[in-house]
């Protein structure tokens, strides 16, 4: 080898060694994807909710409250913020029991359709939010099949009405974020080993007992997961106010895309979003205090 | 002459220092083992002279030319890691070619160069087989083929026998060194395993605390320590401190003493450790006549088929002795209580000069964690 | 015995979340093949003139044709950063680590709206016009979360040694990743890659921030639609995209399958 390429595969082998080259590269790009399009975006907004809304979606760059002062001036939209976070927390509590209950179910049954019965709870992952949303259209409604049977069975004389109303909406955001919660717990649940259930039987523990003092616990991680995810969906949740809830069950998501994308105020709608936002923060922290972010985020990477 | 040269090797992590100025040469051609406990620094060495770690400080040279700041890919060095380290998709085949393929030699010569791999390792016909279709023996062999098909100017062994059970392990001993001999490669090799190091090495170099203890032939690690921790590591043996009186006699207080043989570089005055290895004290129940002669009362003794390990104190010396004696049918057992003659001749006392370092002595039972 | 009784309430129960969780999706299928507009359920009989009028339909095949093409750019895209960013916080040492795992998880954290509406207001204000690149940056920001998590969860199991043995055997860093990391991780990249498309292909709420009328993906279309015109076409286009949706993955499952087998 000639001492010029000798040289040159020196500084090949010095950059390719170069610790801050390779930290740019991995897991430098990714980092640098995030920054650059949540992070940075999310300062505009910042700076966008103290911009005056102009006529027609202009958006004058001269400092103002008025988009705060209208936000806080009248109860409509800290009861609309209030009321998507309530839902949030309506939701998830219905998700969790019958989700746990899947996810314990999946983790502890033995049959041979276990495969089978794990794969349409992946398969519902894999189907788009508006589609499995949509779908309940045509069930809840006055004509739909549900008022059908029952009126069919006679339980009823005239149809209810279900859609477009807060139950129907709940229905539509629990179906939908039900995955979340059972994936997780199933995971959780599985890695339980049966002796320990065993063990605490055997020590006296009744059914109950032995459910409550060794399952339960030992599937928490699962459950904090199901829940981080329940709740942040659903509090955001866009699609089921739109399609299946009522003119009076307006949620932030909705009310914000509205605001930008059909008055063109982005000013305002940048003000709805930070605030918003910050709730959301405020919500995670308090999360972060009682159980770990990363680990529950890891948790719907089954 | 002097192949691998090795100066001042030095390497910290964080506070932490692992490997502190270690310098030994390897001939070419020779064989070499690296032994101490688990955390000596014998594994950050070896990776250093492998390019996966980089000194603090310090050179690593072969055949004259300075390696230090060469990556690991551009060295000539094979390694065996302790787990194998196979490449689970690619084939026997491919695992032994990996290193000539790297180095852009033709199907041609990889295929001639496996095959004679295979054939030294007595593998034949295991090319297309997967790594994980192989016993851990046959994996062990692959992976020392895969780190000598490249003809490389160095051999680095980590543990290699420790995944192996105990039957295994003495086989394998057998063949690494027949392999060694055959191709004639320069090899160092890592284990905490005493038996395996005194037995495998041309010369044994002895890690403890991330320094080198002793650098010598097996016969003289063994016999002439130069460290209280290397008598203490090597065998089996009680340690009784004491002054050195004359060149050949070693005042061990209250009156004791012991006969020993002469060694160079030992001054009267010098304060020495004496180590009386289990399986070179005798026990009998008339006094000998010759050697040093050590009155003891045996408190247990372990039975195991062909030998019977006695347990005795020796209130003199304020010890417990352990020795070894193996048994016939005929011979009648002592029992626990019993008072009892030991026996060592002076040249089979070892001793070492203690320094300050070296006061805090590694415990048997430590010791014995380690196997 | 309590115990088998308390097991059946659970078989049961399980029971009830999986019918509502297929019943709606059997709904739209069936539905899709439905004769009357105004649909009742069950139909009386059934017919193909719906999907004749969808095929007829560019608007509609556009829309797919985009979703599949967003979605197959951002699985390779968020495959390959989600792979380099894993490799990243799994091998290396660096400051705030724990910190900047939950940064590259955050996007699972922004509610999508938001996400949508400031990279909307942020590329405005860098004058970038809505185009396809703008979903598959989007898309991939998404979805990566997911493939860094998948990806890093295979490359927890990644036995270090392989890779040092590869160097030691004359592998610079590179070949090293072809030769032996890449090989062994690949199948956790599939999933990756597939789980970024279904992410692309499904989004909804923040891309309906990012479509132009050029780039109007399929789920952008069921939801125009839904609001405006009421026509059966809408249940054949969902048909569309769940066998989509249903059929990538598990093909892909399947080559994975196939993949794996000599290591197996």
């Amino acid at each position: 080898m000639s001492s010029a390429t000798q040289r040159a595969t020196r500084v090949q082998d010095r950059l390719a060694d170069n610790r801050y080259v390779r930290f740019l590269l991995s897991p430098g790009l990714g980092l640098l994807w995030v920054l650059a399009l949540l992070f940075l975006p999310l300062t505009i907004i910042v700076l966008y909710s103290f911009y005056t809304a102009g006529e027609f979606g202009a958006i004058v760059p001269e400092f103002t409250l008025a988009n705060y002062q209208r936000l806080f001036g009248s109860s409509t939209y800290p009861v609309i913020i209030a009321k998507s976070f309530l839902i949030g927390l309506v939701t998830t509590l219905i998700v969790l029991p019958l989700g746990y209950t899947l996810g314990y179910f999946l983790g502890r049954t033995e049959s041979t359709w276990k495969p089978l019965l794990l794969g349409l709870v992946v398969v519902q992952f894999w189907v788009p939010i508006i589609i499995r949303t949509y779908a309940w259209i045509p069930i809840l409604g006055t004509e739909g099949v549900v008022n059908q049977a029952l009126l069919w069975i006679g339980l009823i004389n005239e149809p209810l009405s279900l859609l477009y109303t807060m139950p129907g909406m709940l229905v539509g955001l629990v179906v939908s974020l039900l995955p979340f919660m059972i994936l997780p717990v199933y995971a959780a649940v599985s890695t339980i080993d049966d002796d320990v259930i065993q063990a605490a039987k055997t020590l006296g523990a009744s059914d109950w007992r032995a459910f409550w003092e060794v399952t339960l616990p030992l599937s928490w991680p699962g459950i904090v997961s199901g829940i981080l995810f329940t709740f942040i969906i659903a509090a955001g949740a866009f699609l089921a106010p739109e399609l299946l809830g009522g003119p009076g069950e307006r949620m932030i998501a909705p009310v914000i895309a509205d605001v930008f994308l059909g008055d063109f105020n982005w000013p305002f709608a940048a003000a709805l979003s930070l605030v918003y936002f910050l709730l959301i923060g405020v919500s995670l922290y308090l999360f972060t205090r009682k159980a770990d972010l990363e680990e529950a985020l890891e948790g719907v990477s089954v | 002459m002097t192949y691998l040269h090795i100066d001042n090797l030095t390497k910290r992590f964080g506070n932490l220092t692992a490997v502190q100025d270690v310098s030994f040469s390897v001939d070419e051609g020779e064989f070499v083992t690296v032994v101490g406990p688990s955390g000596c620094g014998k594994t950050t060495t070896l990776r250093m002279i492998a390019g996966l770690e980089e000194p603090t400080s310090g050179t690593i040279r072969i055949d004259g030319s300075d390696i230090t700041s060469l990556p690991a890919y551009r060295r000539d060095i094979g390694v065996v890691f302790q787990d194998y380290a196979l490449f689970p998709h690619k084939t026997v085949f491919e695992n032994i070619a990996f290193g000539l393929k790297m180095r852009g030699e033709d199907e041609q010569t990889q295929r001639e160069a496996v095959d004679e791999m295979l054939e030294i390792i007595d593998l034949e016909g295991y090319e297309d087989t997967y790594p994980h279709e192989c016993s851990g023996g046959e994996q062990q062999r692959v992976a020392v083929a895969r780190a000598l098909a490249f003809d490389p100017d160095l051999v680095l062994m980590d543990e290699p026998l420790s995944n192996l059970d105990k039957k295994l392990r003495q086989s394998m001993r057998t063949e690494l060194k027949r392999i060694q001999a055959e191709t004639g490669v320069t090899t160092i090799y890592v284990t905490h395993n005493q038996t395996e190091a005194l037995s495998m090495g041309d010369d044994i170099a002895v890690l403890n605390d991330g320094q080198l203890q002793q650098f010598d032939d097996p016969k003289r690690v063994y016999r002439e320590p130069e460290a209280p921790f290397v008598a203490d590591f090597l065998g089996q043996s009680s340690r009784v401190d004491g002054v050195l009186e004359t060149p050949s006699r070693v005042d061990l207080g209250d009156g004791n003493s012991v006969a020993i043989s002469e060694r160079d570089g030992f001054t009267p005055g010098d304060e020495v450790a004496v180590f009386l290895r289990n399986e070179l004290v005798s026990i009998a129940t008339e006094q000998p006549s010759t050697g040093n002669v050590f009155e003891g009362i045996v408190t247990e003794l372990d039975y195991q088929g062909g030998e019977v390990n006695y347990f005795v104190d020796v209130p003199s010396l304020d010890i417990s002795v352990q020795v070894s004696t193996v048994v016939s049918q005929t011979d009648s057992f002592l029992e626990a209580g019993m008072d009892v003659w030991m026996q060592i001749d002076p040249s089979d006392v070892i001793y070492t000069r203690i320094d300050d370092q070296s006061r805090t002595e590694v415990s048997p039972a430590e010791a014995a964690v380690e196997q | 015995m309590t115990g088998q009784w308390n097991w059946r309430a659970v078989k049961l129960v399980s029971a009830l979340v999986y019918v509502s969780m297929f019943v709606p999706l059997l709904v739209v299928v069936v539905n899709s093949f439905h004769p009357q507009r105004m649909a009742s359920f069950p139909p009386s009989s059934l017919t193909l003139h719906w999907y004749g009028e969808f095929f007829a339909d560019q608007m509609l095949l556009d829309a797919v044709w985009m979703s599949t093409k967003v979605g197959v750019a951002t699985a390779i895209c968020a495959g390959a950063v989600g792979t380099l960013s894993a490799m990243g916080f799994v091998r290396k040492q660096f400051p705030v680590k724990k910190g900047l795992v939950i940064v590259m998880l955050s996007p699972m954290l922004v509610p999508p709206v938001i996400v949508g509406l400031a990279s909307t207001m942020f590329f405005t204000e860098l004058g970038w016009e809505r185009s396809i690149l703008w979903l598959v940056t989007m898309h991939t920001l998404i979805a990566l979360p997911y493939a860094f998590l998948i990806v890093r969860s295979r490359l927890f199991l990644f036995d270090e040694s392989l890779e040092e043995a590869a160097q030691t055997l004359g592998a610079d860093h590179l070949t090293t990743f072809r030769e032996v990391t890449f090989p062994i991780i690949s199948p956790a990249i599939l999933t990756a890659m597939i789980i970024s498309f279904v992410i692309s292909f499904g989004e909804f709420t923040a891309t309906q921030f990012w479509v132009s009328r050029e780039t109007t993906t399929a789920p952008v279309v069921i939801y125009t639609m839904l609001e405006t015109l009421i026509t059966p076409k809408v249940n054949v286009l969902a048909t569309l995209v769940l066998v989509i949706t249903i059929a990538i993955p598990i093909a892909g499952m399947a080559l994975q399958r196939w993949l794996a087998s000599p290591t197996e």
